[in-house]
Formats: C-alpha cells, structure tokens, sequence
C-alpha cells in the first residue's frame, strides 16, 4: 500500500538521540503468534524497551505488491487491537512483500534482539530456518515454540 | 500517512503506532522465469492429447510450431513491457484502443482465469485417477475407479482447498514456484534421457506425420459450425482451425507482463533472458515431449492416454515395471503440484484483475468488500470458485472439453494484446523495445513482425469462433455477462464522482531523529541524489543508470524547505511531506522501477537547502552528491554554494565529489574536501620544464620530484602575499581566472560507478 519514506529531523535541530533497547517481534499467522508477542512484550517491560512488530504479509506473484489479497485497514484494525493489548510502547510495522526472510533482513537494524514464535517439529520449520539466518546476519534471536 | 492510535490499558497508558510499508525487491531472471513457467507449463500435461484428439496424428508438429511461436508472442509481451511497467493487457488496451475494448480483453481474460482452475484439476485428477488404476493393476487388484468421475470429485475438492484458503489469505512461499520447476526439471530431464533410450531399444523412431492440410484430419467436431462447408476444403482455413486447436499450449504468458514490475536491472534485458528461458524451456517440455508422446505410444492404445499423456509415455517406456509404476508415482507428484498451483494461481490472479479494473470504477465496490473474519474480497473469490466447480461439473471430467473452451480465452487476449501494441507503434514512440522486422517506406515505419503476429493471432481468433463450438458458446455468453456487469457498475460508479487520483503511490513516513547510513540502510560510499522538480529528473535518470548497486546504494532526497524558526517546533506530516513531494517521489518510484534498481527516499526539512545538502551527504558518508542544474542559478554558482556550505560544516570534514548533470553537456564534477587539482595542460607543461631544468641543467638531482615543485611555488607564493608584491600577484591571479573562463573543468570523481 505504502512506500517508506524517511523524514530526518530538521537539519538544524539539536540532535536527539534515543538510547532506548528494542526488542523486534516478527510476526507470523501462526497459532501462538498472539502469545509470542505477549512473551515479547513482557521481556520488553523487564528491560525497558520498546517493542517493535514486523508483521511480513508475502503477496503472491499475479498480485500487485500494494494489492494484498488481505485489506490492508483490515489487517492493521486487527493488529491495532493485539498491539492495545501490551503493555508497552509498541510500534507494528507490516510489510507487503514476495520474500519473508528477506525482508526482516532488510529491515532489522544491526544486533537486533529478535523474538520469533514457532510450531516445534522434528523437520526443521520455516521459523527455525528464519532464525538460523537472523543469527548468522548477527542478530540475537529467541524462538520461542508455541506448544 | 502512519496510523497512530493511542490505547489504554488497564495498568499503564502504551502508545502503539501502526504502518503499513510496501517492500518491493527485485527478482532475478531465473525467478521471473519460474513464476511465468508455473503457469505456462502446467499445460504440457495435457495439450498433447487434446490436440490429438482434435487434429490427428501430426498434432504434436502442431504443438512444437506453436511453442516456437511463442517466440513471437514473447516479443510483443518485451515491447509492452518497455511502455508499461505494470502494464498487464488491460492497461495496454486501454490506452492503445479505448475503455470499450479494453473491458472486452478483460473478459476474455477472466474466461481464461476461470477455465484455467477446472482445467488445471480436472487433468490433475486424471493422472492421479489413472494412476491409482494403474497400481491396483500391478498389485493384481480388481478396484478400478471411473477417471472421469474421480476427476470431477478431486478438482471439486481442490478448488474448494483453495478458494478457502484464499478467503482466509493464507500466504504462500515465494520460492514454492522455483522449487516447483526444480521439481519438473527433474522430470522432465528423466524423460529426455529415457526416451531416447526407449526409442534406440526399440530399433529407431518414426516420427509423426507433418502437418500438411492431407495429414489433417479434422472431424467434425473439430472443425464445428465448419464442418461440411466450402471453407473446410481450404487449406489456409483447415491449418489456422489446427493452430487453433494447440494454441492453448500458450497460456500462461500474460504472468510475464505481471512480473516485470519486480525483475531487477538492467530491466529490459532480462526480460528478455526470462522471455527466452520461458519459451525454451517450452519447446523442450511442451512439445518436445508431446512429439516423443506420439512416438513411444503405440497408435492402438494412445487414445486411452489422452488425458494423461505423459503418464502414458511413462508407462511404455523400456524397463522394468517398478521402475516404471515408480516415475509415474513421480509425474503424478510434479503434475499435481504443477496443476493445482495452477488451480490457485487462476483464483489469485482473476481476484487480481478484477480488483485492478475496479480501481478504475469498472466493477462495483459490492465485490471488493472485505470478508468480516479474513478481510479478502470473498465475493470475487465466491463467485469464481462457484463458476468454476460449475465448470467442472458440466465438464464431467473430460479434459478435451475443457480445453475447447479453455482456447477461447486464451487466443482472445493475446490477439487483443498485439492488436494494443500494433495500435501503439503509430500513437506513441518511446517504445524501449520494437519487435523485429521493422521496414521504412517514404519515411513511415511498417511494423511486419509485428503486424504479421497480430495477424496470425486474429486469424487463429476468428478460426476458433466458427470451429469451437463449445468455447464460443461459453466464451462469448460470459464475456456478454462480464461486460454488462462492467458497463453498469462503471455508470453507477461514474455517479459517485470519486475524485482520487489512484495514480500516485502511497508513502509511509518513518521518523528519524537522526539520518545515518545504517538508519537508511545505505552503505556508506553510497550515491546521494537530490530532486526536487518532477520535470528535471534527467540527473536522477543518469545517477540510476550509471550507478552499480553492488557498490553503491541510491538515496533520493528532496530538501523540505522550512522558514527561519520553523524547525524549533514539531512538524505535522502535512508540513513535511505535502501533495507535491507525493507526487515528485511517485515519480522517483517510477523511474527506479524502470530501471530495476532499488532507491531509499529521504525528506530532510531544512532552512538552507545547501547546508541540508551538504549536511546529509556528511551523514550518510556519502560518495558522491548528484544534482541537476537549477533553472534559476548557472552550475558554477550552484557548486559554489554548495562548496560554501561544505566550507561552514565543523571539521573534520567529509569529502565527496559533487556531480552537476545538465541534459545536453557532459557532468561537471566537484571534488568537495582537500584533493589533488587537476592542473591545466599548460601549467603542467610549465611544471615539466622547471622540473627538467632543475634536475638537469640546475644540477639538483633525479631525487627530485614534480611535487618538489609545486611544494616549492605555493611556499613561495604564501611568502610574497604577505609582502609588497601582493597586489601584482593577486592582478595575476585575476588573470588566470579570465583566462579560463568558459572552459569547463571535468573533474575525475573521488569516487564513483563512471
């Protein structure tokens, strides 16, 4: 739906920097997503954080990017509502995109604190393989397993 | 442009911000091909006996001829994908013949979305229902079951699958399409490897009968409302009746122009690497394996392979039976994944068109409501997994049938799509790509490729209207609904008056208090260039152009010019970024899509447009700063400002070469920040000679350098403008400058792509 722009504070402004820990949640339509972020949220609130969920929507090819086969308001109203839920400062950022991992490699900042929710299984998941990738980018990732 | 609501909670007052934000990369040629390939060739599972069924034995030449066609098709595809990035055959019909034609090529589309689902199944069904006929036959098991019933029950079931989940919106894998043709390569390599040797075990090969109007045979059926008149007997009108037949063998190519948006740079180029792999690896499948179909199945028992052709081939391969039953359990695999995808790709893609031509008012806002649970248009979806379970019944499995109608839609939209390209050489002529085979008469080009496709694809066209029966029947009644459904939703909609403009991007405003490399990722070294007039782009087209992303990121930035005082105060989105920069970097977008290359925007709000300049190329640690010339200050003057304000910013500073791009002249660089000059050809002449006297005719030695020299004359220089002769020295400098005046100094960049 949307391109990102970045808007820099005035040039003339006197600097503020922002010295607040972040703890990144990606979000995925599992069952047990909601919990995972809670999970999030907590550890964020012991450490003083702010939360940050990216929620990657993978659009399939016949689609236009900015034509997700999911209403975009929809889907924010819907992460409006898990997102009131926390108790800490918490920003969702949802990607419309064609690749999952690559796009939470774009977007996370170096030496992230990356909390992933997965199913566990004895076959290596798609969350598992995220992970692995995240760690080896330098990332310090939790997965956690829904059951 | 961000949705920011605040809630409370029950213990402490949280602030949750949410955005929306399109991550659009680009893809390879390899990945382009794959997703194109999905949909294209899923029909070699069954173009072979369709076509047999309809034009005898010589069908799969027919098939080959086709698929080395599609060459030709694919030409017309890279030359509307050269005017239109995003232009799938809507858009292009639109623009070349009108709304009227467009919203016809538009039906005939959707006919060929919603037969593409059935067809899909319904042969998926086929190969597994004969299959499972085939292994209780090897285990000596007396159950058989009837394929076309069991088709008629799996491809209901499978379009139920998936029409429930894309209500529900499930996303699917990106890289399940290269893995699927991973998959079918296999397959398709096994089979080129083990019919030749079938065909050598067997003491050599016949090959079917060519083409030849005398080696068509075309039953009645075939020929339709032709049969038993005059133009039966004519040659011409029997062999377009036959390309007809095997025509379908080409659907699946309007995925091309949907993934051209995302194939990276050099854009055009590999389209057409993904055109080419996409229409080779068509020949080979498509009707390379129809032809050995034809020539390893004996003539007795073909006709009872004809919905599973491949299967059948499988089967009469040389070799033990296990190993044979085990390929086939194979095929079977790969032509499911390949055709059910296929099923889920059609519901997908006709919810994509339809709610494409419903941005342009054509169908009621009724079919885009959001589902309650899900939020997809679930009205679009249920209507076309409805007409197609319909489709399925009446079809009673018999792929043949599907297939007949299948080509009515297929061949109308690639007919109407050359006619939209043809239409388009005389209206417009930056075409980025022409179609081969162009020819100058008194000064006006004729397009013959061109001209000659379109002409093969409407005769094929209106050969088809009169000798398929079944698909003019459903083609033309559906495409009749379809178009009064679109005229009387665009006069409803017409009276609603929507004033947007749909034709601008939508951008999301990311706060930053402060820009860095790593904020943007941007690479340090990256390529800053600064825009700011929509018109005067021609520096960014060049930065894009010339810039190698593998060295050196692209940011785009525009200065928001704010009054003295303005930034002590927060900033609504409105006062940073405001219709006209929507606007201008709608147009950056566009331009970068073009290209294939990807760019991070920036808005800096700033009092002094030169110091946000300067400041941001500092920040970013940026390798070179492009701008184009102003229309309201000559380049030096611009470079001089600019320098000026590299000047004032606190040490230590950082350099960057400064590239002014005009349109009709070379750039002109600045390198910003202590550099080696670039001396004037006759001061280094002067230089030279000094240097020789001094080290051969002055005895001073070889130790001594030209640096030595210079060295030598700035101290001198420093000296005597501190003394009386300062006034003459400065004449003489003076002097130096008007000497020059006019001469451009191109310098060499500090560093750069060029």
């Amino acid at each position: 739906m949307k391109l990102a722009v970045r808007v820099s504070a005035p040039v003339s402004a006197p600097e503020v920097l922002s010295p607040e820990l972040e703890v990144n949640v990606v979000y995925t339509r599992l069952p047990g997503a909601a919990e995972t972020l809670h999970a999030a949220s907590r550890l964020a609130r012991g450490l003083g954080a702010r939360v940050t969920v990216h929620v990657p929507q993978v659009i399939p090819y016949p689609l236009e990017l900015k034509a997700p086969p999911v209403s975009v308001p929809f889907a924010e109203q819907q992460l409006l509502a898990l997102a009131g839920e926390q108790p800490v400062e918490t920003n969702i950022q949802m990607y419309l995109c064609r690749d999952l991992t690559e796009t939470i490699r774009r977007v996370l900042k170096p030496d992230s604190v990356v909390v992933i929710g997965g199913r566990k299984r004895w076959w290596p998941t798609p969350e598992q393989k995220l992970a692995a990738i995240l760690r080896r980018d330098g990332h310090h990732v939790i997965l956690t397993h829904a059951d | 442009m961000q949705t920011s609501i605040p809630t409370t909670p029950s213990t402490t007052t949280t602030k949750v911000v949410v955005a929306t934000t399109v991550a659009l990369t680009f893809i390879t040629f390899w990945q382009a091909a794959a997703v194109v390939l999905n949909d294209l060739a899923s029909t070699m599972f069954y173009i072979g006996g369709i076509t047999e069924q309809a034009i005898g034995k010589p069908a799969p030449w027919m098939v080959l001829g086709v698929m080395l066609f599609s060459y030709a098709v694919r030409s017309v595809y890279m030359e509307s994908c050269g005017m239109f990035v995003r232009g799938g055959v809507y858009i292009v019909v639109k623009d070349s013949i009108g709304p009227t034609v467009a919203k016809l090529s538009v039906s005939s589309l959707v006919v060929d979305y919603v037969l593409t689902g059935p067809i899909s199944a319904v042969s998926a069904g086929q190969y597994l229902g004969r299959l499972l006929n085939d292994m209780t036959e090897t285990l000596h098991q007396t159950w058989r079951t009837d394929p076309n019933t069991f088709a008629v029950f799996f491809s209901v079931a499978v379009t139920v699958y998936f029409w429930y989940s894309n209500t529900k919106g499930v996303p699917e894998s990106s890289h399940k399409a290269l893995r699927i043709m991973q998959i079918t390569t296999v397959m398709v390599v096994i089979i080129l490897i083990w019919a030749p040797i079938t065909l050598i075990m067997r003491g050599g090969a016949k090959l079917p009968p060519f083409p030849t109007p005398s080696n068509l045979h075309l039953t009645n059926e075939s020929l339709g409302w032709l049969g038993g008149t005059y133009f039966a007997k004519i040659s011409f009108v029997v062999i377009m009746v036959s390309i007809g037949h095997s025509l379908l063998a080409m659907s699946g190519f309007e995925t091309l122009a949907q993934v051209y948006r995302e194939v990276a740079y050099p854009k055009l180029k590999n389209l057409r690497i993904t055109a080419n792999i996409v229409c080779t690896y068509a020949v080979v499948c498509t009707g390379i394996i129809s032809l050995l179909a034809v020539m390893i199945i004996p003539d007795a028992t073909r006709s009872t392979y004809y919905d599973n052709m491949i299967g059948g081939l499988v089967m009469n391969f040389a070799g033990p039976e296990i190993l044979k039953l085990g390929f086939h359990v194979f095929i079977v695999i790969v032509g499911v994944l390949i055709l059910a995808g296929a099923v889920n790709t059609s519901l997908i893609g006709v919810n994509g068109v339809l709610n494409r031509v419903a941005e342009d008012g054509v169908l009621l806002d009724w079919f885009r409501k959001p589902h309650k649970r899900f939020g997809t248009t679930y009205r679009i979806l249920n209507t076309m997994a409805i007409l197609q379970i319909l489709t399925i019944l009446a079809s009673r499995g018999d792929v043949f049938l599907l297939g007949e109608a299948y080509a009515f839609g297929v061949v109308w939209s690639f007919a109407l799509k050359a006619l939209g390209v043809l239409v388009l050489r005389y209206q417009r002529h930056d075409q980025e790509y022409k179609m081969g085979w162009n020819i100058q008469l008194a000064g006006k080009e004729i397009p013959i490729g061109l001209g000659l496709t379109t002409s093969v694809l409407f005769l094929v066209a209106i050969a088809n209207l009169f000798s398929k029966k079944i698909a003019t029947v459903y083609g033309v009644s559906f495409t009749i609904v379809l178009y009064t459904l679109f005229m009387i939703s665009e006069r409803i909609n017409a009276r609603k008056k929507l004033e947007h403009r749909s034709d601008l991007e939508k951008f999301n405003l990311d706060h930053q208090s402060q820009v860095s490399a790593a904020t943007l990722r941007a690479r340090p070294g990256c390529v800053l260039v600064a825009v700011r007039d929509y018109h005067r782009m021609h520096h960014l087209q060049r930065a894009l152009e010339k810039t190698n992303l593998r060295r050196h990121d692209i940011v785009v930035m525009t200065v928001r010019q704010l009054s003295t005082g303005a930034g002590e105060y927060e900033l609504r989105d409105d006062q940073l970024f405001a219709g006209y920069e929507q606007e201008l970097f709608s147009h950056v977008v566009t331009m970068a899509e073009k290209q294939g290359k990807s760019v991070e925007l920036l808005v800096v709000p700033a009092v002094d447009p030169f110091d946000a300049l300067v400041q941001t190329a500092t920040s970013l640690r940026a390798s070179k700063l492009v701008v184009g010339v102003s229309p309201r200050m000559i380049s030096d003057e611009l470079a001089h400002r600019i320098g000026l304000a590299w000047e004032q910013q606190p040490p230590p500073r950082h350099p960057f070469s400064l590239e002014i791009t005009q349109t009709d002249r070379p750039s002109t660089y600045v390198n910003l920040g202590p550099h080696p000059p670039r001396l004037w050809p006759e001061d280094v002449d002067l230089l030279h000679n000094i240097w020789l006297r001094l080290t051969e005719q002055e005895g001073v030695g070889s130790k001594l350098h030209h640096r030595d020299v210079v060295g030598v004359a700035l101290q001198r220089l420093e000296e005597e403008l501190q003394s009386s002769e300062r006034l003459r020295i400065l004449k003489q400098v003076e002097s130096a400058v008007h000497r020059h005046e006019g001469e451009v100094e191109i310098a060499a960049p500090l560093s750069s792509d060029d």
